[in-house]
């Protein structure tokens, strides 16, 4: 097939990624990330973390009142010891996805015991 | 078309802070520049004329349903509305690439369209506004009564 026969209406590409616009404040207690999604629901948001990468993807099929469209976002945790990585929570609302990475609690000193040989 | 911007150092820590983030996967950057502030909230429009309709759909993520207003005055639609910003007060900022403030587009409709029958609709953050043609307008027979 030479290249002037590729068909302009047959769309096989994949839809490309967005990049959402994002807000990252932080308070004493958490990190906390906005990312705007525009048309994505919360059935249509995930939050994936593979060792110290976030990923953010949004998608939303196409219709009547829109094109279908798909978001994403990776950042790479400085240093993921610092978060309480079990407590990451998440939520979806009027097209923005707001995630709280809690920091993690400074461990207490503690006394190690010593056994004798 | 995309427009790809890659940060001068992929690896740049946020001024030293140890909570930080390193964005190592994020080629295309589709705005402002990532440290800065952005002046003023100046959401996407998109405009589509279809066969018997206009649609118009504006996104406003994160804009509170009673902060929007469509209005009609004569054949001027004005679709307005505020964004505020939900972070904690005692919070620093680490990045801001989300604009907040007040934003106001007006559009002038051509005489085809009937702006009684202006509707609008918002969901997950985009807001679809729909003015259908006029019945005037569309093609249509006129029965010739003969005396």
């Amino acid at each position: 097939m030479s290249a002037t026969e590729i068909s302009t209406d047959q769309r096989t590409d994949p839809i490309p990624y967005q990049t959402p616009r994002v807000e990252v404040s932080e308070t004493k207690q958490a990190i906390r990330l906005s990312a705007d999604m525009p048309g994505v629901g919360p059935g249509g948001v995930s939050v994936a973390l593979d060792n110290d990468v976030l990923t953010l993807e949004g998608a939303v099929g196409e219709s009547d009142k829109q094109p279908a469209r798909r978001y994403r976002r990776r950042f790479t945790l400085n240093d993921a010891g610092l978060f309480d990585l079990d407590n990451i929570c998440a939520k979806m609302a009027n097209g923005v996805l707001e995630v709280q990475l809690p920091k993690a609690a400074k461990p207490e000193p503690r006394r190690i015991q010593i056994t004798a040989a | 078309m995309h427009i790809a911007m890659t940060p001068a150092n992929p690896f740049e820590r946020f001024l030293g802070r140890p909570w930080g983030f390193d964005e190592v996967f994020d080629p295309v950057f589709p705005g402002a520049p990532a440290s800065t502030s952005v002046a003023g909230f100046f959401p996407c429009f998109a405009v589509d004329e279809g066969d018997d309709a206009l649609t118009i759909r504006a996104e406003v993520p994160g804009v509170a349903a009673e902060d929007l207003a469509v209005a009609v005055d004569g054949n001027v639609l004005t679709i307005s509305g505020k964004r505020e910003s939900t972070r904690d007060e005692a919070s620093t900022v680490q990045r801001s690439e989300r604009a907040f403030g007040s934003f106001s587009r007006s559009f002038r409709l051509p005489d085809t369209y009937d702006t009684e029958s202006v509707s609008a609709n918002h969901d997950n953050g985009v807001l679809t506004v729909r003015v259908t043609k006029g019945k005037a307008v569309r093609p249509r027979t006129i029965a010739v009564e003969s005396n």
